[in-house]
């Protein structure tokens, strides 16, 4: 087990996969291991991991170090991923319906989550575009506008992203 | 058309199915689960029940994420209806809340549904002193 603990790599951007040979069953794992373990697929880092359930990627690699000890988890890359990033097109389209919902301050909240999100519009993963709708929809305060965001950026994302 | 917002939800990823209740825990309608009606009813309750507990402190939560087992579910309550959506793993969880808004706004329209769901209009906190009755206290009430 020490051996292997030693090839632990706790960088954010790598990604791991469920082992095929080990499974968690019998193992006494605590909610935030279960949360953990749900989300590791061979596709999320441990930053998008760390995303996705609030948490810091710290805790995260701590978490997934004593999976991989157990022997539940195996790396599955550990190069880079490379991102695609939101088209000019989306911004446009999302300040657009904003606009139709709460006026001329739509540019200011777009950029306000933005920067919130620590991220910037020229390089914006399209991965967190859904998020970026959701921060978005938490600050209209009609239910019934909200909704309507909501569903036009729905329709949106479905004939351009899914 | 109930269906169709089920399966828009049940297109996400991970998500296994979903299914709706009235706030006495009644399933309306459900797609995409292979569970019993009485499973679903039980995961409803424990979710309305969650929600009425929030509705005693004046402050009643509308959204309710959790783990049971190694699935991730998630209940939303609106307009006295209880939507219920059972994933593998959270994978698109802003994605998934956003369709889940969309689609329960829509949900919520049907007349069919509002009728049944106004008709089991209860107060909360009555979910709460419901409990399941064991074989002693049966027979008890049998007796009398």
């Amino acid at each position: 087990m020490a051996g292997r603990a030693r090839n632990f790599i706790a960088q954010p951007h790598v990604i791991y996969k469920k082992s095929e040979i080990k499974s968690a069953t019998g193992l006494n794992l605590r909610s935030a291991e279960w949360a953990v373990l749900t989300q590791i697929n061979g596709e999320q880092s441990i930053q998008e991991i760390a995303n996705v359930l609030a948490m810091t990627v710290k805790d995260v690699a701590h978490i997934m170090y004593n999976l991989y000890t157990h022997g539940v988890i195996d790396v599955s890359q550990v190069e880079r991923k490379k991102h695609n990033f939101a088209e000019v097109q989306f911004f446009d389209t999302l300040e657009k319906v904003l606009m139709t919902i709460i006026g001329p301050v739509a540019t200011f909240v777009i950029d306000d989550m933005i920067e919130d999100m620590e991220l910037d519009k020229s390089k914006f993963p399209v991965e967190r575009i859904a998020e970026l709708i959701e921060l978005i929809s938490d600050e209209i305060s009609d239910e019934a506008k909200k909704i309507a965001f909501q569903s036009d950026m729905l329709q949106y994302l479905k004939k351009k992203l899914i | 058309m109930v269906e169709r917002w089920l399966r828009e939800i049940q297109n996400l990823p991970s998500v296994k199915g979903t299914f709706i209740t009235t706030m006495r825990g009644a399933v309306l309608e459900s797609y995409g689960l292979e569970i019993e009606e009485q499973d679903m009813q039980n995961m409803a309750i424990r979710l309305l029940r969650i929600h009425a507990l929030t509705w005693e402190a004046e402050n009643p939560l509308t959204e309710i994420e959790l783990y049971w087992k190694n699935l991730f579910i998630v209940g939303k309550i609106s307009q006295n209806i209880l939507l219920v959506t059972v994933c593998d793993s959270p994978q698109v969880v802003a994605l998934l809340r956003i369709t889940i808004n969309v689609s329960l706004s829509h949900i919520v329209q049907e007349k069919k549904i509002y009728k049944k769901a106004k008709s089991h209009v209860t107060d909360p906190s009555h979910l709460l002193r419901k409990g399941q009755l064991d074989e002693n206290e049966t027979k008890l009430l049998a007796k009398r």
